[in-house]
């Protein structure tokens, strides 16, 4: 036992001692702390309310740093069975009496305390953090000891016993450091794939079992917490996570026991470890050697010699010699070959899902294929060269060559020139290996259109250059420390800065080594004007990287004189003419371009970082929100003539607003207020104004009037409006005016009157930080002071619209309305629409070279205008369109316009919108969508049809600005989408789009920043209003009938369509509801609108046994619970009074649901938490369930159906 | 034309206070020159200063007309160095390696490169073993290679540090043969802490200690001085010290189990100790001082 204790604590020692332990240590602990403390570092982590130190957080925190971890755990046992080999003291210990279990026990639990202290410094890192004082104390739970020992000993013991026992084993086995390391590749390979294969929400219990790390089990088990539980619940040891434990627990014991039976004494196993220096692992008395060579004695004069050559020539000659050494020497080494290939496992697994919606994959595009290469796939290229900067600076002093290679007559430059052309290559090797994958993975997928020219700019250009820009950095500071792991320490130091930097507001690029402006990318609009801002920063950067290259040079080791005294001497004296020259070149070249750069993004325009264009937000709000409600008139129609430039990106707008006082009171002034972040100039005409205020920094100015206006008096308004968009920006560049695909709003461009609430800010916490109220967000849905405003704009109610809109000679411009005239003028297209109805206050303009695909509909044109490379699905939406109008006018009413057109803009937002008879539509969220597959969710139908439906949910019934205006519009829209969809689909694809509802609404509670308001009051919450309003509106008109539940949206649109103000609200729409809804049925309305409520159904067993009369009866064991939820997300239980479907299922057939043919399904009344079902079917019973097609919100949807045993076997 | 290496008046101290070369003066010829002296002398200190890796304190190396100090570049076109630690890149053949070596030595045409790089695996031996991976080599097929990379490029200036360290008997008569073979033209410094090698190989040599020149001169001249003042006496291990006290010792060795000590007098010291012929290890401990070191003669 002493023994044992001896070896332990040997062990320790040996590791408390090392750089490794301590290096590992201090960057997870700062990585914990940083994660904890600040936005910029993200590992998991807090969103929204949930606490920073909330246990949700602690255990996620401390499960991912788990994983993470392996990588120094590894070190760590491996260390420990490996030392003996290569230090060759085996013999020695091996000899010793020592027992077998003594020295493998006291080993392996050394390393084990070892790697287990690394994360008691991440707990400790948090508890540390949360006490931070710049944290916002709201966001800080109170300090318990539990939480942080539920995951230390649930989660991060036993996966450290296990990887520890793993990788002990392998070492051990093998006796081979590369052997382990392999292992670990592997590992995490076979991770990878197993996550890949088990990543689809069926099956969720088996991932939740095979996740070693039991990452799948506790990320399943909280994935719908609430901000409430994530705070307070601690997840516990049942279900899931215990037998993920046990089970895991169980194999690393297992593998302990098999390396304590396999292992032995003996040394010297592996062969090939010890290489190096000094190998004398062969003593070769050579054949050779016997010969005696000194019987002729010759004189060796001359033999080495030839004619030799020093000048530039032959340093070229010697550089390219010494690089293709170099570079021979990484490419061969095994760490390099095992991160490539991680990387590309990685890029095959990201590619998989990378732009899919509702689980349905998009045509893997160049373009994508980019950006997954820009995302995950460079991190490894920047993992490798970061650490191949290390190894090759020091590759000569670790073999040993360094004092040949230095003596030699070849320039300094040639010797740290070929490492850098050697970074360079690897550098670039592994980019092209990178889109050799992309190409490959397209080819796989049976896609052709390969744009090698795009490879190109991205990959080489876009990608390539900051890496060499990086890679210059790397090999300097190795250099500059002249300390391998220094050398690593600023590198990491260097891209943690970054985030940071940002976080901090300090983003711009011109401080930020290496980095550009973001260059978006977008099939239609190619990399547009943001190429030039790139090529300058890149310039700049470049000659940044120069300088980084003379010091290089002047500070390059050569010989042994390592003191900074003699370094700073001899670089003194290497600072000669050609090195002053390029210094010089250096120096000039980045003052240049860094003052061009200067001069574009800070004297052309404003340059703003975050937080102060935060700060005019908020200057804009408290300056002049007491104007909000001030009465104003309102706009009853808009003529502009808009002139858009696409390729100087710059519009020119004059126009009038016909104003009208409908208040009833006079008004002597007018508020203009308008967007000073993209108005370059602005002229504004107020008959008989005179400009009383004016506060250009925020963008107001305010008019007295000579004469006030008095009620029912019109007035003509002027403007005109100049975006220029000159040189270019640091940041946030305007993607709304480009050369291709130029789409921007009247909210954006237009002056507004009044007060615009849209200008304020909204981020809690930066209003925290400013002394700003708590925002609100929508005003209470019973103030009907409110009900006079629409929730789109204040300034106006119902308008007529006119519009010329001109632009260049090769494309089209739009804007809602009719074309009543095309021509063209001066090399410019002019189209003029004119509306023959009044449209809300919402209008926009749209520019580029479409092809255009035209339909009709009875008497509605359609058509679909479409980048030429995108056709894939226009036809789909086409047909959508088709079916949607079809339904539509059907089922509520006539739709006031005579022609639909979709038309598409680039990715650079992913939403579609739909104006009056003008939907744009992103070419991100459907036109790559890749429905080849007939069993994919066809979202391209779906948002297609939600769009449509905006015609008459939001263009004919509008809603007041207070909560619950989304439901009249976009709930509505949701509605009817998955009407179409259902008929086109049928019920089975409803479910599994319901299914994704399902999920995105338990995840958006998750996320909530705020409250959670129930549906009728939502304010403007997308989880809410859509994904909610799917699963409430199916469900009532399951319950009510699909005519009842179109009867009263259609009597509701009756009643209220193109009115206002004052403007309907969702209680209206309830009190249509409501009468189409039977006494029995009542209670949803309150379950599914005016509360949040939560089911928890469950399908405890089943059996059947045969009646007399040759059937089947069924008796099913349910468990139900009711909640309602507040809007923090805590849950009280509430009485079962319910209505739920009841089914039993046979065997499966192709057409019948993943259940099974559908023998019986009625709603039961359930009352009590458990009840017996006993239902007698015709058929034999496979499966039966409570709610088995989820049609009401449970958290845990997949346990409502269960098998169907015969009684007694 | 003959070339000569002065170095005058070297002085270098290490961070840590160590004083590696006080002082230090040496002029040398053509042909082979031993440095001879104890682990830590300073052989490798100045060995490294005259082929560019290291910066003296104080001082000054010319070499014929060439400020070795200030000229870098120009001292190494004509150098060849065989450090004393030497590593290889195991993965690689000692003839890629070589050729590679070639190219960096400004041996840049194809054609001339081979020839010269064939001569030399010849001339080592290693022309059967070229192709061979460097991490397979014997240690004495190593310090061969070292040899040959050292060679390419003819050079007129040969730093040679401790390369017989840690042979066995055979490979380093091999390795001092080889030595033998090159040009008498060339300057040859040959470091060694083993003075058989500069007695079978130098005509000139100097002992260096703790930094200090304490002898420069040709091995014969120095031998012949000590003609009839070395004597030895097979003695009691433990009447050394008073031994010491008595006579100046020169060195102590085994033999046999038995204690055998040379002592320097100028005459017969009696005491049954036997006049014996002076070499070069009796200079060499002489020359060091009193200072004993037992192991040293085996």
């Amino acid at each position: 036992m002493t023994t044992l204790r001896e070896i332990f604590r040997f062990e320790i020692r040996h590791h408390l001692r090392s750089t490794t332990f301590w290096l590992a240590g201090a960057v997870f602990f700062l990585l914990a702390f940083g994660a904890v403390t600040t936005d910029a570092i993200q590992v998991g982590g807090a969103v929204g309310n949930v606490n920073r130190n909330a246990p949700y957080v602690i255990a996620q925190f401390l499960l991912i740093f788990s994983v993470l971890g392996v990588f120094v755990t590894t070190v760590f046992v491996a260390s420990a069975v490996l030392r003996d080999y290569q230090h060759r003291t085996d013999g020695i210990f091996y000899s010793t009496p020592m027992s077998k279990r003594d020295y493998l026990l006291g080993r392996f639990g050394g390393a084990f305390t070892v790697s287990v202290l690394i994360f008691v410094s991440v707990a400790l890192a948090v508890i540390v953090g949360s006490f931070m004082p710049w944290l916002e104390p709201e966001r800080v739970g109170p300090f318990q000891l539990i939480p942080y020992v539920y995951a230390m000993g649930v989660l991060v013991l036993p996966n450290v016993l296990l990887m520890s026992a793993i990788f002990f084993g392998v070492a051990t086995l093998t006796r081979s450091m590369v052997a382990t390391y392999a292992g670990l590749v592997a590992f995490f390979v076979g991770y990878a794939v197993a996550g890949t294969l088990l990543s689809d929400v069926e099956n969720e219990a088996a991932a939740a079992l095979v996740d070693p790390f039991g990452m799948a089990a506790f990320q399943i088990s909280t994935q719908y917490w609430t901000t409430a539980e994530r705070n307070a619940r601690i997840l516990g040891l049942e279900g899931g996570i215990l037998q993920n434990r046990l089970l895991w627990i169980g194999v690393a014991l297992l593998i302990l026991l098999i390396t304590y039976w396999r292992f032995s004494f003996t040394t010297g196993a592996a062969k090939g470890r010890r290489r190096g220096r000094k190998a004398k692992v062969v003593a070769d008395a050579g054949d050779e050697l016997d010969r005696p060579a000194a019987t002729e004695v010759r004189v060796l004069e001359g033999f080495g010699g030839g004619s030799r050559h020093f000048g530039l020539a032959a340093s070229w000659t010697q550089l390219v010699h010494q690089s293709r050494l170099e570079v021979k020497g990484v490419v061969k080494s095994l760490p390099f070959l095992v991160i490539l290939a991680l990387g590309v496992l990685n890029f095959v697994g990201t590619a998989t899902s990378t732009g899919s919606l509702f689980g349905t994959a998009v045509h893997p595009r160049t373009q994508l294929m980019v950006q997954i290469i820009l995302g995950g796939f460079l991190l490894f290229g920047v993992i490798i060269l970061t650490f191949y900067s290390g190894e090759l600076v020091w590759r000569d002093r670790d073999v040993g060559t360094d004092e040949v290679h230095d003596a030699l007559p070849v320039r300094s430059w040639v010797l740290w020139g070929s490492k850098m052309v050697a970074l360079a290559v690897i550098s670039l090797a592994v980019l092209a290996v990178g889109a050799l994958a992309a190409v490959g993975y397209q080819l796989a997928q049976g896609f052709t259109e390969l744009e090698p020219l795009l490879y190109v700019q991205a990959v080489g250009l876009r990608v390539g250059i900051p890496v060499l820009l990086v890679a210059v950095l790397a090999l300097f500071t190795q250099v500059l420390t002249n300390n391998k792991y220094l050398g690593f320490l600023l590198m990491v130091l260097y891209y943690i800065s970054l985030p940071v930097m940002n976080a901090l507001d300090l983003n711009h690029r011109l401080y930020q080594y290496s980095q550009t402006p973001p260059l978006p990318y977008s099939d239609m609009n190619g990399y547009g004007h943001f190429v030039e801002p790139m090529v300058w920063f890149f310039t700049y950067w470049g000659f940044a990287a120069l300088g980084l290259l003379v010091l290089v040079h002047l500070l390059w080791v050569r010989g042994k004189e390592t003191a900074v005294r003699t370094r700073l001497r001899l670089a003194v004296r290497r600072f000669t003419g050609p090195t002053r020259a390029v210094a010089a070149v250096a120096v000039l070249g980045f003052v240049g371009t860094g003052t061009w750069i200067f001069y574009n993004t800070n004297v052309l325009n404003d340059y703003m970082p975050p937080d102060r264009l935060q700060d005019r937000m908020a200057d804009y709000e408290k300056e002049y929100s007491r104007y909000e409600g001030t009465p104003q008139p309102r706009i009853t129609a808009v003529y502009a003539d808009v002139d858009i430039y696409p390729h100087e990106r710059a519009v020119d707008i004059r126009g009038t607003y016909t104003v009208r006082n409908k208040e009833a009171v006079a008004l002597d002034s007018i508020h203009l207020t308008w967007n000073p972040r993209v108005v370059d100039s602005l002229e504004l005409g107020v008959p008989g104004g005179r400009v009383l205020h004016e506060d250009p920094y925020v963008g107001w100015r305010t008019y007295g009037l000579a004469e006030a206006m008095l009620p029912g008096e019109e007035l003509e308004l002027t403007y005109r409006i100049a975006v220029r968009n000159p040189g270019f920006v640091n940041s946030g560049s305007n993607t709304n005016l480009v050369d291709n695909g130029t789409f921007f709003n009247n909210a954006s461009y237009f002056p507004h009157i009044g007060y615009n609430d849209g200008f304020e800010l909204a981020d809690p916490v930066e209003r925290r930080r400013r002394d700003l109220p708590p925002i609100v967000r929508m005003p209470s849905l019973y103030d009907s002071t409110h009900y006079d405003t629409n929730y789109l704009t204040a300034e106006s109610d119902w308008v007529d619209f006119e519009t010329v809109v001109s632009t260049s000679a090769d494309q089209i411009a739009l804007a809602p309305g009719y074309l009543e005239r095309e021509w063209e003028e001066g090399g410019r297209r002019y189209f003029h629409y004119t509306m023959d109805a009044p449209i809300l206050g919402f209008w926009s303009y749209l520019s580029a070279r479409w092809e255009v695909r035209r339909d009709r509909w009875r008497d509605v044109d359609l058509a679909v205008y479409y980048h030429p490379e995108h056709a894939y699905n226009v036809d789909r939406m086409i047909e959508a369109a088709k079916k949607s109008l079809d339904y539509f006018t059907r089922e509520f009413g006539p739709y006031q316009h005579r022609q639909v057109r979709i038309l598409e803009f680039p990715g650079y937002a992913t939403f579609a919108q739909s104006f009056p008879n003008t939907i744009p539509f992103s070419e991100s969220i459907g036109f790559i969508a890749k429905l080849d597959d007939p069993k994919d969710i066809d979202y391209v139908f779906y948002v297609t049809a939600h769009e449509i439906a905006h015609q008459w949910w939001a263009h004919q019934v509008m809603g007041a600005d207070v909560q619950g205006a989304t439901v009249t519009s976009e709930t509505m829209a949701q509605y009817s989408a998955l009407m179409v969809q259902e008929k086109e689909y049928g019920p089975e694809m409803m479910r599994r789009f319901l299914r994704y509802e399902l999920d995105s609404y338990l995840q958006g509670r998750g996320g909530e920043l705020i409250e959670e308001l129930p549906l009728f009051r939502v304010e403007n919450q997308g989880y809410i209003h859509y994904r909610k309003g799917s699963l409430v509106t199916y469900a009532m008109r399951d319950y009510i009938g699909e005519e009842a539940f179109n009867r009263a949206m259609s009597r509701y649109v009756d009643a209220v369509k193109f009115t206002g103000p004052p403007y309907t609200t969702s209680l209206e729409y309830l009190d249509y509801l409501e009468a189409e809804v039977p006494e029995r049925w009542e209670s949803k309305v309150e379950d599914l609108f005016r509360t949040i409520t939560l089911w928890e159904l469950e399908a405890e067993g089943a059996t059947w046994e045969p009646t007399d009369d040759g059937r089947y009866r069924v008796r099913l064991d349910v468990r139900s619970r009711k909640y309602r939820a507040d809007g923090q997300g805590n849950t009280t239980e509430t009485a079962l009074d319910e209505w739920v479907d009841i089914g039993v299922f046979g065997a499966e057939t192709p057409d019948s649901p993943a259940e099974g043919e559908v023998l019986f399904l009625e709603k039961r009344h359930v009352t009590d938490t458990t009840a017996v079902m006993e239902i007698v079917v015709d058929e034999e019973p496979v499966r039966a369930g409570i709610d088995p097609f989820n049609k009401l919100i449970d958290r845990n949807p997949g346990n409502n159906v269960t098998g169907v045993e015969r009684t007694g076997g | 034309m003959s070339l000569e290496l002065h170095i005058e008046h070297l002085s270098r101290t290490y961070p840590g206070g160590v004083q590696a070369l006080k002082d230090v003066s040496l002029t040398v010829p053509t042909g082979m020159f031993g440095l001879l002296g104890p682990n830590g002398a300073g052989k490798s200190t100045l060995m490294r200063t005259i082929a560019t890796l290291q910066e003296p304190d104080a001082g000054a190396i010319s070499l014929g007309s060439l400020d070795v100090l200030a000229e870098k570049e120009e001292v190494r076109k004509i150098l060849g160095y065989l450090p004393q630690d030497f590593g290889v890149y195991p993965r690689v053949s000692a003839e890629e390696m070589l050729t590679h070596l070639a190219v960096l030595k400004g041996l840049t045409g194809r054609g001339e490169r081979r020839d010269a790089v064939e001569a030399l695996l010849h001339q080592t031996n290693l022309w059967e073993a070229r192709k061979r991976k460097l991490g397979t080599y014997s240690g004495g097929m190593r310090q061969r290679f070292g040899i040959a990379q050292a060679l390419l490029g003819d050079p007129r200036l040969v730093i040679v540090d401790e390369p017989t360290a840690g042979l066995d008997p055979a490979e380093r008569l091999r390795f001092l043969n080889l030595l033998s073979e090159i040009g008498e033209n060339v300057v040859v410094i040959l470091s060694t802490h083993i003075v058989e090698d500069v007695s079978d190989l130098c005509s000139r040599m100097a002992v260096i200690s703790q930094g200090e020149v304490l002898l420069q001169t040709a091995p014969q001249n120095a031998v012949a001085d000590l003609h009839g003042k070395v004597w030895e006496k097979v003695v009691d291990k433990r009447t050394l010290p008073s031994l010491e006290e008595e006579h100046r010792v020169i060195s102590t060795h085994l033999w046999a189990g038995r204690t055998v000590v040379h002592v320097f007098s100028e005459e017969d010291p009696g005491q049954g100790f036997q006049a014996v012929e002076a070499d070069l290890k009796d200079v060499y401990f002489t020359a060091l001082g009193s200072r004993p070191a037992e192991q040293e003669a085996a």
